[in-house]
């Protein structure tokens, strides 16, 4: 044994408490910018990548098949389909989440959705009014039926 | 040119419960440091080349965390490195060490002294993608839970099948000493149980240990001129591939397949999953390990048989001994080791880095 005695006793051992008080900006970056941009207009877009053909959303400028440069952003259909559900209930208000994924792109968009929101169903975005939009994912509201 | 045979000569560890509060991480390492060392009939001063911790430093509260590490793994002064990741990628960085010829002896430290870490929570969500996950208000168990219904209605994985394996492997644990999470579980149990975010509910989710672990790995030109016994490495591979929710898959764990793919063309042989005596494998959700055994290429019906037949993780895996973050890979390397020490045979390790990574390791060890 390494350490001949080890403390037994709680009262006699020692901690001290700190945290750790941290603050980032994260910058959107090129696709960002052109996805936010997107969002405050009430648009979803996903990258396009010319050469393999898939869309991506996240967006991103590179293609992460074929690791060409990508340029092109193209504005996914007016609905996506609800893949997966979760909720969590605090007290008598259950907060709902999905991903809800879009006809031909890969990956998708993790929201809150509406209480009646259930995997299958075809889904479409709720914006805030556009003078209260930031350019950030909070500026959908939810999913919603379509 | 034919490569080094590689081998783990010496592994202790301390810890494996809940909190330790009389012991400072410095210490803990030291602890197990000493007893891998002894076990080895290693002087770390003398006798090992190069060192590899694997810590990550929002886990240790510190950054730059590993300029602290040397000194109580005997390290001082000598070569010294970090892998910000899951042990079995440390392994794997020692692997290389050896084969290169870099080193004859090197030493992979990792731990958790979770406990420590009062707000955890915010540790684990600071890993969540900043711009399309947090600003939709998302976290990690929310996370975890839409991976969880995805995969389950993707591989057709039921409720019951993982009420099965958690009631399982909670018993194993009971037979493990090490598991401070060993308990006799009912299936009420389970479905009374809290709901994290459903379907996630608490008992899915190993709870968190602390302990650190330490192996002592070697060449087989030196462990044969010092007559040590060894735990051969036959195998290694690692891969990271696209989340679930950037276009991944979900119905198996990509990263698990390529890394085993990887491990088996090391190791020159073509294994399968059910080539090996022991399958220890990442169960820090329920879930997950069935998401990880199917990557291995097992069908439904062989995982379901083998949760049933107690096949996997006979040690009772995280679900028994606790999530000990990037000491998750070295713990089942740990389990893995005192079985084929005892038993021989031959073992399949598999390990994730957790969540939200689609980052795992394979490790193919035999006795
Ligand atoms: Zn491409």
């Amino acid at each position: 044994m390494p350490i001949n005695e080890r403390i037994c006793d709680v009262t006699r051992i020692r901690n001290w408490q700190d945290s750790i008080p941290l603050h980032y900006l994260y910058t959107t970056g090129i696709a960002g910018e052109r996805f936010f941009k997107g969002i405050m207009q009430g648009k979803i877009l996903a990258s396009r990548c010319k050469r393999c053909k898939e869309s991506f959303i996240p967006p991103r400028i590179y293609c992460v098949n074929c690791y060409s440069k990508i340029e092109e952003f193209v504005e996914v259909g007016g609905r996506g389909r609800v893949v997966a559900v979760a909720e969590r209930r605090k007290g008598r208000k259950r907060i709902r989440y999905a991903f809800v994924r879009f006809e031909g792109i890969k990956g998708g968009i993790i929201h809150s959705i509406d209480d009646d929101v259930k995997v299958g169903d075809y889904v479409k975005p709720v914006f805030l009014p556009r003078e209260k939009r930031k350019g950030d994912l909070s500026d959908i509201t939810f999913f919603v039926k379509t | 040119m034919v490569l080094k045979r590689v081998g783990i000569v010496g592994i202790g560890y301390e810890g494996f419960r809940p909190s330790l509060p009389d012991i400072s991480t410095r210490e803990m390492m030291f602890m197990a440091a000493s007893r891998a060392y002894e076990m080895a009939s290693v002087d770390p001063r003398k006798d090992v080349d190069t060192f590899i911790c694997c810590t990550e430093d929002f886990w240790e509260g510190w950054s730059i965390t590993d300029e602290m590490v040397p000194d109580q793994i005997g390290a001082a002064q000598r070569p010294l490195c970090t892998v910000t990741s899951d042990s079995i990628n440390g392994i794997a960085n020692a692997f290389m060490h050896i084969q290169s010829g870099l080193s004859d002896v090197v030493v992979v430290e990792a731990h958790s002294k979770v406990a420590d870490v009062v707000t955890k929570e915010d540790v684990e969500n600071l890993g969540l993608e900043p711009l399309y996950l947090r600003t939709a208000g998302v976290d990690v168990d929310m996370l975890a839970a839409l991976e969880m219904d995805y995969f389950m209605r993707a591989a057709s994985v039921s409720r019951a099948n993982l009420d099965e394996l958690i009631v399982l492997e909670k018993r194993n644990g009971l037979k493990n000493q090490r598991a401070s999470y060993g308990m006799v579980l009912s299936r009420e149990d389970i479905d009374s149980s809290e709901s994290l975010v459903e379907p996630l509910k608490k008992y899915d989710r190993a709870e968190y240990a602390e302990g650190s672990v330490v192996a002592v790995i070697a060449s087989e030109d030196w462990i044969k001129k010092r007559k040590l016994d060894a735990i051969y490495i036959e195998g290694v591979g690692w891969s990271s591939t696209l989340p679930w929710y950037d276009g991944g898959m979900v119905e198996k764990a990509e990263y698990v397949e390529r890394a085993f793919k990887m491990a088996r063309k090391v190791a020159g042989k073509s294994y399968t999953a059910k080539s090996f005596d022991r399958v220890e494998v990442d169960d820090t959700y329920s879930y997950k390990a069935f998401q990880h055994l199917f990557a291995l290429g097992l069908s439904k019906e062989d995982v379901v048989e083998g949760v049933k037949s107690g096949q996997f993780n006979k040690g009772g895996g995280s679900m028994g001994a606790g999530n000990m973050i990037e000491a998750n890979g070295l713990y089942r390397v740990l389990e893995a080791y005192t079985s084929l020490e005892n038993e021989g045979g031959q073992a399949l390790v598999v390990s994730w880095r957790g969540q939200p990574t689609a980052t795992g390791g394979v490790l193919i060890l035999s006795g």
